[in-house]
């Protein structure tokens, strides 16, 4: 038995006032163990969606449908008493946004070790030096002090470190990273960098990273996964990916960076209530053909790389 | 904003019951079988009955005739008290909010000084001094309730007065007071509707309180709380002299609360939207 | 600790104008009261049907003839010094009446709070809990139930329920904790009404934060997510409010005190109405303008403990 997670068929629609979004749209992936797997796209592509169901953390108007295998349960079936065994300790979710992720009124420290405490049954002394070597492990300088501190009485990258840790607390084998480099300046995204190789060097962690920073995914990650519009469009090896992108909204979003050519994707995303018919992408492709408008294209493998398009087909 | 057939028939309910009590205190003296201040000396204390829907009170008034002028009075005075409040209240909300400085600090004093003083007991002082008259009522319910009022017109002002195009209209050349009307009004419209409603809520409560002190309406008009005074010594034998003003006042106080909620979701304001009751 | 000295002095500062408020207040229903004190007092002293000269003296030697501005300002130092002047009625200081009263109402405010705060709270956070099932409908309509009754039309259904047919309960006096049950719940209704409507709303607004998703997924159960952080968090706005609904119940308790014959501030300042006794009415409003400033000042102490922020001086 492998330890990768395999989504079948996941679609994710939410019910809102203004009508269905379709955040996600029939994804199959097979994320591999041991590895760190980066998920990119713009804003609003779903991969944060993606990313929070596979531990069913998305909100009450939420509807899933398709499955997310893990060690041959299906996560998305099971009661939710058994996926809280596997919520934070098996598979944990680093969210987004270190400023709203913290309870303001609860001391860092217990935050962290809330979920050891719970799963491991350990005595509150040994949770607190846990929790401390833990806060040392993420080079906090006094990782006392940080751990009796309050999360507003901490800095946006203390913060987002804290989050990290109390993600790893409890070892998981899994990490699902959401956004961790976000508004973070470039040393300190250095640092978390570095936080998640080491991760799956010495704790042999696999890694889910969502995020939006290519250079980030192209540094660290093994795989990547291109999402757009809740739809795979591009997966393959990371160095081969950032080297010979074959999707065009690949090559756009490469081009789109700074370092680059700084060329911005013209056009905006799809809504996701309406959604084009075709290829998603087809609206802002340069190479449109008459098919991407009326037929969606099946995920092919090229070169040992996956890819959504007709040019390929 | 949503559409008024989508809302919830709860809300259809209590409107249908307003508008029962609204159009009842209106037609009063058409519907009434009697005068409410006739007295009856021979069909006093009277149970239900044909002649007398809700029986009559002890000095042989009809029950079903005063319920409905109670009506009249009550809802015709909270509206009157409410809309004292709301203009008292949106006009100094508006000055302090959209002036700012100097004149900002003595209204919101003024504001602190209100809302620090306990609103009943400053209503019944009032009314126990000037003695029970409309006027004294009047001022009491306005006197102690403008501070709310202003208090949120003011914030409101305050966000819209940021706004670029509030901006370009003043470099047009527009006067202060063309502002505040033509632009700050209309869009604090919607909330300062859903604040008048609840308040005529309130004030039928505080007023009914005052009547049942004998502080509020006087006899011999016909009042739902004086009723109930009224009524305090009768109750065990005649049930109905207590239960129908005080039913009448749940049940509007119930349905101008539901409107409130259900103007709340026509007008779409969000952060309320975990406050309403049903 | 600096911080908390400061937001305490700051809250202290605050209270002033409050309070002088409340005074100038008092003093304005002084003067437009129909009746002068110094006729009053002239017939207390067995001058029944004085004349001009004689109230012109009288009011001379009272002071009544300065200007209003030095009249308050004496009047305020008297009020400091415990002087709240003589009751028309009873002629005894008021202040002393008010003290002998004031503990009736404090008991029966304290109550009405205490009973306010164990229903409403955690039957908000059930609500909450339970959001649009069942549960939560019903205590909903008993929220608006609750909200629209007239207290003092729930009061006699009470006394006749409870005292006159099931006699259960005592209808009337002061004494006992029963004595209180009645009134109390009559008195809290609306306020239990409100209160569970907010805490039901607070705690919905606190479960969409971000950081109840992050205790999820830590594999908590979510009702010990609820109790470890959703209800702290969402006690904060629910506090801040509960010093307005105190107000409420404090000035509320007029009613319930002469319908249940407590001798409190409630049921003094209606008799004083009656016997148009308007230093006693003056006496009221400072009594009762006093005692929800300071519940608001012990509120605001309460924050301090519940939030961290401003514990610790954040931003």
């Amino acid at each position: 038995m492998d330890n990768n997670i395999y989504l079948q068929d996941v679609t994710i629609s939410f019910t809102t006032k203004a009508g269905t979004v379709h955040a996600v749209n029939h994804v199959d992936l097979n994320v591999n163990s041991g590895e760190i797997t980066g998920m990119i796209g713009e804003t609003g592509s779903g991969k944060s969606v993606l990313g929070m169901s596979v531990l069913r953390l998305l909100a009450a108007n939420s509807l899933i449908s398709g499955s997310i295998i893990y060690k041959n349960s299906d996560l998305l079936q099971l009661a939710e008493k058994e996926l809280n065994q596997i919520r934070g300790k098996v598979i944990s979710f680093i969210p987004q946004n270190p400023d709203a992720a913290f309870d303001p009124t609860m001391k860092i420290g217990k935050q962290i070790i809330e979920g050891f405490l719970y799963h491991d049954k350990k005595s509150k002394a040994a949770g607190i030096s846990h929790g401390i070597g833990q806060l040392q492990n993420y080079s906090f300088h006094e990782p006392q002090k940080t751990f009796n501190s309050y999360p507003f009485q901490l800095s946006g990258g203390m913060r987002q470190r804290a989050l990290c840790a109390m993600g790893t607390v409890l070892s998981p084998k899994w990490i699902i990273a959401d956004e961790p480099t976000k508004g973070l300046d470039a040393i300190i995204r250095q640092q978390v960098s570095q936080v998640f190789l080491e991760l799956k060097k010495t704790a042999n962690s696999s890694i889910l990273l969502i995020t939006h920073d290519l250079r980030l995914a192209q540094k660290i990650c093994d795989t990547v996964i291109v999402l757009y519009a809740g739809t795979v469009l591009e997966q393959g090896p990371a160095g081969k990916l950032f080297d010979e992108p074959l999707h065009p909204y690949t090559c756009g979003l490469i081009d789109a960076q700074p370092h680059r050519k700084l060329l911005p994707l013209s056009g905006m995303p799809p809504s996701l209530i309406n959604l084009p018919a075709g290829c998603k992408f087809h609206l802002r492709c340069s190479c449109r053909k008459d098919i991407c408008c009326l037929k969606e294209p099946a995920l092919l493998e090229v070169n040992g790389q996956w890819v959504r398009c007709w040019k390929y087909a | 904003m949503c559409n008024i057939k989508q809302l919830p028939v709860i809300y259809k309910i209590a409107a249908c019951i307003l508008m029962l009590m609204v159009s009842s205190a209106i037609f009063a003296p058409i519907i009434a079988p009697y005068d409410p201040n006739q007295v009856l000396p021979d069909e006093t204390l009277q149970s239900c009955s044909g002649a007398h829907l809700l029986g009559t009170d002890a000095l042989g008034r009809d029950v079903f005739s005063r319920i409905l002028y109670g009506a009249r009075v009550s809802i015709s005075f909270a509206v009157a008290a409410a809309l004292c409040t709301m203009i008292l209240g949106v006009t100094l909300g508006m000055i302090s909010g959209y002036f700012g400085g100097i004149i900002d600090t003595i209204i919101q004093l003024l504001v602190n000084i209100f809302q620090g003083l306990p609103g009943m007991s400053m209503m019944i002082a009032i009314a126990g001094v000037m003695g029970p008259s409309t006027i004294s009522l009047l001022f009491a319910v306005t006197l102690t309730s403008w501070a709310g009022f202003s208090r949120i017109v003011r914030g409101e002002v305050l966000k819209i007065r940021e706004e670029n195009y509030i901006e370009g209209v003043r470099s047009l050349g527009a006067s202060d007071f063309y502002i505040l009307v033509h632009y700050i009004l209309p869009n604090i419209f919607n909330s300062l509707i859903i604040l008048f409603t609840v308040r005529i809520g309130t004030i039928v409560l505080s007023i009914a309180s005052l009547s049942f002190l004998g502080l509020g309406m006087q006899p011999p008009e016909a009042d739902w709380g004086a009723m109930i005074n009224d009524a305090k010594i009768y109750f065990r034998s005649y049930p109905n002299l207590l239960l129908a003003p005080g039913l009448c006042i749940l049940a509007l106080c119930a349905s101008i609360n539901l409107i409130g909620d259900a103007l709340r979701d026509l007008f779409s304001i969000e952060q309320d939207r975990n406050k309403q009751y049903l | 600790m600096n911080d908390i000295l400061f937001y305490l002095v700051k809250k202290l500062l605050m209270i002033i104008p409050v309070l002088l408020g409340i005074t100038i207040a008092a003093f304005i229903l002084g003067i437009i009261s129909p009746s002068d004190p110094a006729a009053v007092l002239l017939n207390m002293d067995g001058v029944s049907t004085p004349s001009a000269q004689e109230i012109a003296n009288k009011r001379h030697e009272m002071g009544l003839d300065r200007p209003l501005i030095v009249q308050y300002l004496s009047w305020l130092l008297q009020i400091l010094h415990g002087d709240l002047g003589i009751s028309y009625i009873t002629q005894r200081p008021i202040w002393d009446e008010l003290m002998l009263r004031l503990p009736v109402t404090i008991s029966l405010a304290s109550c009405t709070l205490l009973l306010v705060i164990v229903t409403a709270i955690p039957l908000g956070v059930f609500m909450a809990y339970k959001n649009n099932s069942r549960s939560d409908f019903v205590l909903r309509t008993a929220a608006l139930i609750f909200t629209s009754v007239p207290a003092f039309w729930l009061a006699i259904l009470f006394m006749w329920i409870f005292s006159e047919e099931l006699h259960l309960l005592p209808t009337s006096g002061y004494g006992t904790l029963a004595h209180l049950i009645m009134p109390s719940v009559a008195l809290g209704a609306g306020t239990i009404g409100i209160l569970m409507r907010l805490q039901r709303a607070a705690l919905l607004e606190v479960l969409e934060q971000h950081f109840i998703l992050t205790a999820k997924a830590k594999g908590m159960p979510f009702p010990m997510i609820i109790w470890k952080h959703g209800l702290l968090n969402s006690l904060i706005p629910v506090i801040t409010l509960l010093g307005n609904y105190f107000g409420a119940i404090i000035s509320g308790s007029a009613v319930i005190e002469s319908i249940f014959s407590l001798p409190g501030l409630g049921s003094y300042v209606l008799e004083a109405i009656r016997g148009r006794d308007y230093p006693a009415i003056q006496g009221y409003v400072i009594f009762t303008g006093l005692v929800f400033v300071l519940f608001n000042l012990l509120v605001d102490i309460s924050y301090l403990l519940l939030n961290p922020k401003i514990r610790l001086g954040g931003k």
